[in-house]
């Protein structure tokens, strides 16, 4: 899969999604008592989805490539 | 007044025309020249008209005049045979003629006189007259022919001399094309003798070397160019005249100090008896055209590069992308595990397919960079048409069951036969095909996997109910990342499923094809290779159940990973497992080193490490007597059979996937546990 525009869509199509797990994961904190103990499970959740965001970003201004 | 009017007289016969009035003198005249001898004809005139239509008529041989005439004279008739007939010999023949008249007669051209009183002098002066008559009309006429062949040889000298121009005029015309054409030919024409010393060069040659023919001519390569280059020049020459054809060769040159490049062919020149004299040379200069050529292939080599470097790319991101999906999809299981409000659930649910998309979405672009990059690794064999139908069939089946979509496999004979296929990735080509025919398909409707041959090739046929595609989007339907409108309709998609189905069927030697109709739905279809030997329908595994309550079995998991979220999930995991105990390396060799120091009952393997390879561990650890017999679960993203199989090969007892299925962990662990007295060495992967 090459080409910019492929890159350009694909990026998208991960940041959406990854936008749908932060969603879902941040409801789903909001909906969980402070001391439930699967908060924690669903931190690690969001953590990870915004790691994963991170990395699209970096990609995304990472233009030369 | 060369006239002939006749021919000549026969033998002997004289004609006579005698101007004369008096008949008596007529006859006298007549019979004095025949009483002599003398054959003559003889016409008689007195008058001027009779004398011109007498000369008209005839050639005369002599003239004979009266000189006293009452309507003529003899002057005026002299005067007139001057004229007329200059060569026939005129004679007086009068009575009366004094010696001055007679004097001046002759000195106008009268050969005699003859007074009538002395008749009998006449046919003597008149055989003389006629005789002196031939002998100058006999030098007359070898005058005129030399005059004649004079003329003529000086025509032959004038038409050969201008023969001799034209060809030499022709010769110049021709040696000057030529030269015209060496001189504006833009290669350089050279010609040297057999010591190789140039013999001439054109101008194109003269200008590019900068220095004056003068300068060139009579010298040597060696004195003129680099020693290299010369030698080289001096060897093409001799292969030319070895050849005794042409001979082509790249020749650099150093003109100043730039390089330019010939194109040269080379040819010797022939004497008549075809023994080489000289080599002659055209060399056209490249150097432009290698440039170009030289940049295209730099281009070329860039672009390929560029790609390569785009495909890497996306492949290392895409693994990058795996760990944080991990954990995700990880945690999104244990969760759904746990007891919640449907409010929770739903957002679980919704967590759970965000994350399959993403690992759907770098799956299938890691899957369509290996097929563009040519290193998609197949593992192709006979693959039971029935079996994977029914198998795909039965996956996709949920996902319409809420919308009231049904999956109807067509029975046909046909689905006992085999094609050639990797097991895995035409698995995959249906679920694709058939999760689209139920995810563009309208609610209630009807899904159709059919199977149709045609010649040596089967044919796995999807057909729908849906919307079908309009012609117009029909050509973009294969494109990556192309989702024709689907992207607003809420239908989840990543724009690549059909790009890659077509990339794996066609890197399965298949094809794929569709038809499709607006309103009446959609027909897709893989077409493979019949496999020659079906074989027998391999067992499949057993399926792993969920996450059911852990078994009493005690023991220590070393986990060597070190993505701390992966540690983190899998203490997660373990929890359902109290009875074991985790321990956790960060990098390879921290792993040996607690792997020596804790004897764990199972090891845990993580293949991407930041400091050796896992691969290097897990050989390290089936070197080490003492610890291989610790079984080995091997996690990798990397999942393709070829990788699988050299894993397992090389002394792991499992395999599992990253993003991990938590049931298939927990099985896995449990298995190796329960083998661990048996000392069972035999091998178990997930596939």
């Amino acid at each position: 899969v090459n080409g910019d525009v492929k890159q350009t869509t694909w990026r998208h199509d991960l940041k959406n999604h990854l936008g749908i797990v932060l969603g879902f994961s941040e409801l789903l904190l909001a909906r969980l008592d402070p001391d439930n103990p699967i908060r924690v499970d669903v931190q690690e959740i969001h953590l990870a989805a915004q790691r994963a965001l991170h990395l699209v970003r970096t990609i995304a201004s990472d233009d030369s490539q | 007044m060369n006239r002939r009017l006749e021919p000549p007289m026969p033998d002997g016969r004289l004609r006579v025309l005698h101007v004369e009035d008096d008949p008596v003198d007529r006859e006298l005249v007549a019979a004095t020249l025949r009483g002599d001898g003398l054959i003559v004809d003889i016409d008689w005139t007195d008058t001027r008209d009779g004398m011109l239509r007498a000369l008209e008529r005839h050639t005369y041989d002599v003239i004979l005049a009266d000189d006293r005439l009452p309507a003529f004279d003899g002057h005026a008739a002299q005067v007139l045979a001057a004229e007329r007939t200059p060569i026939v010999p005129f004679i007086f023949v009068s009575g009366t003629l004094g010696e001055e008249i007679a004097i001046e007669r002759l000195k106008a051209g009268a050969v005699d006189y003859v007074l009538k009183q002395r008749l009998g002098r006449l046919p003597e002066a008149v055989r003389r007259a006629t005789r002196e008559a031939r002998v100058r009309a006999e030098h007359a006429r070898a005058a005129a022919e030399v005059l004649r062949l004079n003329a003529e040889l000086e025509q032959r000298v004038v038409e050969r001399t201008a023969q001799l121009a034209d060809r030499e005029e022709a010769l110049r015309a021709s040696e000057q094309r030529l030269q015209s054409i060496l001189d504006h030919s833009p290669a350089l024409i050279y010609v040297k003798d057999l010591d190789g010393r140039y013999q001439f060069v054109n101008r194109c040659f003269v200008a590019t070397l900068g220095r004056d023919a003068a300068d060139v001519l009579g010298r040597t390569d060696l004195e003129l160019f680099p020693v290299r280059l010369a030698s080289m020049y001096r060897e093409n020459d001799a292969a030319a005249i070895r050849a005794m054809t042409a001979v082509h060769s790249e020749e650099p040159s150093l003109i100043g100090p730039t390089v330019r490049v010939y194109a040269s062919a080379k040819f010797p020149l022939l004497d008549r008896a075809g023994i080489p004299y000289a080599v002659c040379g055209i060399s056209t200069d490249i150097t432009d055209r290698k440039q170009a050529e030289d940049q295209l292939k730099t281009a070329r080599l860039e672009a390929e590069r560029a790609n390569r470097a785009k495909s890497e790319f996306l492949s290392r991101m895409s693994h990058d992308l795996r760990t944080p999906l991990n954990a995700i999809l990880g945690f999104a299981q244990l969760l759904a595990a746990d007891a919640l409000t449907t409010d929770q659930q739903e957002c679980v649910q919704q967590i759970q397919a965000g994350g399959r998309h993403l690992l759907d979405l770098i799956n299938e672009v890691l899957d369509l960079t290996r097929i563009e990059a040519g290193y998609l690794s197949l593992s192709p064999e006979p693959v039971h048409v029935g079996d994977i139908a029914a198998h795909a069939a039965a996956l996709v089946a949920p996902l319409g069951r809420d919308r009231g979509i049904a999956i109807v496999v067509e029975p046909s004979p046909l689905f006992q036969q085999s094609v050639r296929a990797d097991r895995q990735r035409l698995n995959q080509v249906l679920l694709n095909l058939l999760s689209n025919a139920v995810k563009y398909n309208r609610d209630g409707g009807q899904v159709i996997l059919s199977v149709d041959q045609h010649g040596s090739r089967l044919r796995l046929v999807v057909t729908d109910t849906g919307f079908g595609i309009a012609e117009e989007k029909q050509t973009l339907l294969f494109r990556p990342f192309e989702r024709l409108g689907a992207e607003s309709t809420g239908v989840e998609g990543t724009g690549l499923g059909l790009t890659l189905v077509r990339g794996l069927a066609e890197a399965m030697g298949g094809s794929v094809g569709f038809r499709s109709e607006v309103d009446r739905g959609s027909t897709f279809w893989i077409e493979l290779a019949i496999a020659a030997t079906p074989v027998a329908t391999p067992v499949t595994d057993a399926e792993v159940s969920t996450l059911r309550a852990g078994t009493e079995q005690t023991g220590t998991i070393l986990y060597i990973e070190d993505n701390v979220s992966n540690v983190r999930l899998m203490q997660r995991v373990l929890a359902l497992r109290p009875n074991l105990t985790l321990v956790h390396a960060p990098t390879g060799h921290r792993g040996l080193s607690m792997a020596r120091e804790r004897r764990p009952d199972v090891i845990l393997l993580d293949l991407h490490l930041p400091d050796v390879g896992g691969e290097e561990v897990l050989r390290l650890l089936w070197n080490d007597p003492a610890l291989r017999v610790i079984p080995v679960a091997v996690l990798s993203a990397d999942a393709t059979p070829a990788h699988m199989r050299r894993v397992l090969a090389s002394g792991a007892r499992a395999y599992l996937t990253k993003p991990l299925d938590i049931p298939r962990v927990l099985d896995t662990l449990d298995r190796l546990l329960a083998a661990r007295q048996s000392r069972d060495l035999s091998v178990e992967s997930e596939t």
